[in-house]
């Protein structure tokens, strides 16, 4: 049984609730452990789902800007993290979670047991890897470092269609990022035509402010040194991919 | 003159053709200088993306208007081949405008829409829209509407001293820098 259409009801249920007790900046409709900690209200909704990954976090309590903020500029009304939110991923967690599922393992979230179990992950006939990735890190979207890396690891995928990252990248005004990390990208994934691709793309304003973007080091894997005391390459990160991975609906 | 084969109505009339009930929408952006302006050069008209303006008042029923999401998704799905799309929304709070700029602003002419009503921000909002980077292609687009002559300078004075801003730093710091260059242009 396909619960996902009671979730996106229930959500926005809760979605609205939320809303009504916005000016209660610490409002947890579910007590956990974190309560005692002090934690903030961002990190406990991370550590431990207040309502799963269903819940929009209030806009009072998002302490960070968003990605089209950091990099100078302001956020749109995004279709596509509408769409997402319909689907029920409104949070970080519930996209790295998806994301872990295709592969994204290195920044799989701890709410992955509890959320798993609550709700389906749309499948990649309802959301590609493309706007996955894309809606990561969307000019709307939270500028989270785990979720910008992870966005670069999906997209570093051999099943990826780069015409489409580019038109997504464009219509979510993401293109000055993935750029960011296409230079990064260039000499450890040179077999991956995405990163020329994006470099090719004349780049309009002012280039993205040092340090608000990952460091370049973050997309990829660097061991230390071996006992023989050779260094190990880096690694660029890319989705390990299960044997049953893309599915569809229809099978 | 107004292309009628242009991007921007070839993207306007696709989602018109998607809407089931009537849509008002306030285009800005080079798509609004080249349907709200008889003078609009030809490059103008081949801007791949038609910019909106949210108003404030309208977001909630805009968020939940499952139509316009509808339309706006068929749009882009049916032009995806060919590089044009529309998905540049923004809340009005995210542009540089002046605080009373929805009172100001234009109809545009029907163009043989069905459900859409088009708007564009008056003149001297338009101008302040395009001072938030500092980008060549923005500046050439004031030196177009600094030419038109349906502002009156002393507004534009004002609102170069009133306009409401983003809260971000960049976009702060380019709105100075424009209006810096600005200034000694108008008249006095």
């Amino acid at each position: 049984m396909d619960i996902r259409p009671v979730a996106q009801s229930a959500g926005r249920v809760v979605d609205q609730c939320l809303d009504l007790l916005r000016p209660l900046c610490f409002f947890r409709p579910f007590p956990n452990r974190a309560a005692s900690k002090s934690l903030s209200l961002r990190e406990t909704h991370l550590t431990r789902p207040l309502a799963s990954d269903f819940v929009r976090p209030a806009s009072s309590v998002r302490s960070m800007p968003t990605i089209a903020e950091a990099l100078g500029s302001t956020p749109h009304v995004s279709p596509l993290l509408r769409r997402v939110r319909q689907l029920g991923l409104a949070t970080p967690a519930g996209l790295l979670r998806v994301a872990a599922e295709r592969g994204c393992t290195h920044y799989t979230p701890t709410t992955t047991a509890s959320s798993a179990a609550l709700f389906a992950s749309p499948t990649h006939d309802v959301l590609s890897d493309e706007e996955l990735a894309i809606a990561m890190i969307s000019g709307g979207q939270a500028c989270d470092p785990a979720l910008i890396r992870c966005a670069v690891q999906l997209l570093s995928g051999d099943t990826i269609n780069a015409t489409r990252v580019i038109t997504l990248a464009h219509q979510e005004r993401c293109v000055p990022l993935l750029q960011h990390a296409a230079r990064a990208a260039l000499p450890l994934d040179s077999d991956n035509p995405l990163w020329s691709r994006l470099l090719a793309i004349e780049a309009r304003g002012a280039p993205p402010p040092v340090g608000r973007l990952p460091h370049p080091s973050r997309f990829m894997s660097i061991a230390g040194r071996t006992r023989s005391g050779a260094a190990h390459s880096p690694r660029w990160l890319k989705p390990r991919r299960r044997t049953s991975a893309i599915t569809s609906s229809s099978s | 003159m107004i292309q009628e084969s242009s991007n921007p109505l070839r993207i306007l009339r696709t989602f018109d053709r998607h809407l089931h009930g009537p849509c008002e929408l306030i285009v800005y952006g080079r798509s609004a200088l080249a349907l709200g302006f008889d003078s609009a050069p030809d490059s103008f008209f081949a801007t791949m993306d038609v910019d909106a303006i949210l108003p404030a008042r309208d977001l909630a029923l805009i968020e939940s208007n499952d139509d316009f999401w509808r339309a706006q998704a068929e749009t882009n799905a049916e032009l995806d081949a060919s590089g044009l799309y529309f998905t540049h929304l923004f809340e009005d709070r995210q542009v540089i405008l002046r605080q009373d700029w929805l009172e100001h602003r234009v109809a545009l002419p029907s163009f043989g829409l069905v459900h859409l009503r088009l708007f564009r921000p008056a003149t001297i909002d338009l101008m302040l829209t395009k001072m938030m980077r500092i980008d060549p292609q923005d500046r050439a687009d004031i030196e177009f509407l600094l030419a038109q002559k349906d502002y009156d300078p002393a507004e534009l004075r004002i609102a170069l001293n009133t306009a409401r801003l983003p809260p971000v730093p960049e976009i702060a710091e380019a709105f100075a820098h424009h209006r810096e260059w600005l200034l000694p242009h108008l008249k006095a």
